[in-house]
């Protein structure tokens, strides 16, 4: 009973549409970390280091494309719309994995998450303007597809992955020696990371030029172009030479992929 | 009517129609229980200061010998006790009527070829409270002020120009009701497959609880949001929220939490003209 009241601790915006609500969701092990998974369809994902040893999940109603829509679209003459709803989330926690799902027809609201700060983040929407994250370090996964990805101040590993849109990320702490990967179809990919990083980067842009402070060493292109032969079967005879640009920083170290088709590189020395 | 007419019921041809006037009288009950299974309701609230019961009952069957059956088996009880009119619609359809799996004697045969519906117009002093249930057949419900409590499955309810507070679901229907005096106290009206359309009166002071899958929610009365309700709960170790997936909205000043819910069709919290 006592989480229970504790975990509902909802509050009103006393005005105007935008209702939102706020579930604490208490951690088992406090001391150890925590691990975050976000899923949601429509909306959009903020994360940053809270003070506490919960979790606290804030929704807002309206993702991006709920806001745009007339209230009056599809309404009998006279009427409005209600907005909103169906902003509800499913949240489950189990030995420190704290899950949080909007439902197919629940994805239309932002998600606000506040977590501590060693936190292993996974999360991923497909129509969301943006996943926004601050301050958290632990191994992260960050997945969207048509919305840009904003890692600020972040520390541990990455894997960004957007279709549409920058991805955008500022690397405090680099720890351990995981390899790490950057990759946008249609955006730019930007990421800083501590001057002593020690890397080989793998980069790779279509159309699109690659820019860094770093001291690079290019390897020689060890990559062999690979030979397709059909002419046996009326086929075609193709050569392809992989574009992808190899270097190390400080030495080389685990691999770090950077990968964009439409759109710049960009590799920041902090 | 005759040999050459084929009645269509239930999805079978009929040949036989047979026709009864219902007619009964209660005392000065405060309470009126409806419990049919085929046939429709309707509920007239006036200043008479009976429960009044009018109507027929329509029996199509495939011969007279299964006319004769229908009657024998498929009966209107009507009784009165502590203030409650009660009408039941009994038959072997119903559990403890031989048919019932706890039931181990010798069964009856089930070669009913025959279909009964009760049709029902009930006038009742207004104040009359309603517990009314229909499973194949829609409800009405005319100028009442009594507290409610309505369910249907096959088939629609309609409150027009009522008062009161209570339950109102169908599964397969719209529920559609006008208030001439908003509800006091907490009520639902709800559907599965249909529309929920409620017109209150401009007074109106609530706070809904509303819900649909597959269709939109409107109303014309200014309205605000409030946070939505979910469940939260600890089992097993893990720590579980719920989302009940609902939109709270409040109208005027807030008062009786109304609940507005169904899953195929839309929501509509109408203000009265």
């Amino acid at each position: 009973m006592r989480i229970s009241k504790i975990a509902l601790i909802t509050f009103v915006c006393a005005v105007g549409a935008a209702a939102q609500d706020k579930v604490t969701v208490p951690i088992s092990n406090p001391s150890q970390p925590v691990t975050l998974k976000v899923s949601t369809m429509n909306g959009s994902i903020k994360v940053t280091a809270g003070t506490g040893k919960d979790v606290i999940v804030s929704t807002e109603d309206g993702g991006a494309r709920l806001r745009e829509r007339n209230p009056r679209d599809g309404a009998p003459p006279g009427m409005t719309r209600i907005g909103g709803g169906r902003s509800g989330v499913d949240i489950e926690e189990d030995h420190n994995v704290v899950t949080v799902n909007s439902g197919p027809a629940g994805g239309n609201g932002n998600l606000v998450i506040e977590t501590p700060a060693n936190t292993n983040l996974k999360l991923r929407t497909t129509n969301g303007s943006t996943i926004d994250v601050t301050g958290i370090s632990g191994d992260h996964e960050i997945e969207n597809t048509n919305g840009g990805i904003h890692l600020n101040n972040v520390s541990g590993s990455v894997v960004a992955h957007t279709l549409n849109g920058a991805v955008i990320v500022s690397l405090d702490r680099i720890t351990g020696t995981k390899p790490m990967s950057f990759t946008s179809m249609n955006g730019k990919v930007d990421v800083t990371m501590p001057a002593d990083t020690k890397a080989r980067l793998r980069l790779k842009s279509d159309n699109g030029a690659i820019y860094s402070d770093f001291d690079v060493k290019l390897e020689p292109d060890a990559s062999k172009p690979v030979v397709e032969d059909n002419r046996g079967a009326n086929g075609k005879y193709k050569i392809s030479i992989d574009k992808a640009v190899t270097g190390t920083i400080n030495g080389g170290g685990p691999e770090y992929t950077f990968q964009t088709m439409n759109g710049n590189i960009l590799i920041h020395k902090k | 009517m005759g040999a050459t007419l084929a009645f269509t019921a239930a999805g079978r041809d009929y040949k036989v129609e047979d026709r009864s006037p219902v007619n009964h009288t209660f005392s000065s009950d405060k309470k009126l229980d409806v419990d049919v299974i085929s046939g429709s309701v309707e509920i007239i609230g006036d200043g008479g200061n009976s429960i009044r019961v009018t109507g027929e009952r329509v029996i199509h069957a495939a011969d007279q010998q299964q006319v004769a059956k229908a009657k024998q088996d498929d009966v209107l009880d009507m009784n009165e006790k502590d203030g409650t009119a009660q009408i039941y619609e009994n038959g072997p359809f119903r559990n403890g009527n031989n048919h019932s799996s706890e039931n181990h004697g010798f069964h009856e045969g089930s070669d009913r070829d025959y279909n009964v519906n009760w049709n029902l117009t009930v006038h009742v002093p207004r104040e009359t409270a309603l517990h009314l249930r229909d499973v194949n057949g829609s409800i009405k419900t005319q100028d009442t002020h009594g507290a409610f409590d309505i369910s249907a499955v096959n088939g629609s309810v309609t409150g027009t120009n009522i008062a009161g507070s209570g339950s109102i679901s169908t599964v397969n229907g719209p529920t559609v009701i006008t208030f001439r005096e908003n509800p006091k106290s907490d009520s639902s009206f709800k559907s599965v497959n249909g529309k929920v359309d409620v017109t209150y009166q401009p007074n109106l002071a609530a706070e809904f609880d509303l819900k649909t899958v597959n269709g939109g929610m409107f109303t014309d009365f200014e309205s605000v949001a409030l946070a939505s309700s979910g469940d939260a709960s600890s089992k097993n170790g893990k720590f579980v929220y719920k989302s009940h997936g609902n939109s709270r909205i409040r109208i005027g000043s807030g008062g009786p939490q109304i609940r507005m819910e169904t899953v195929n069709g839309s929501i509509q919290i109408r203000k009265a003209k």
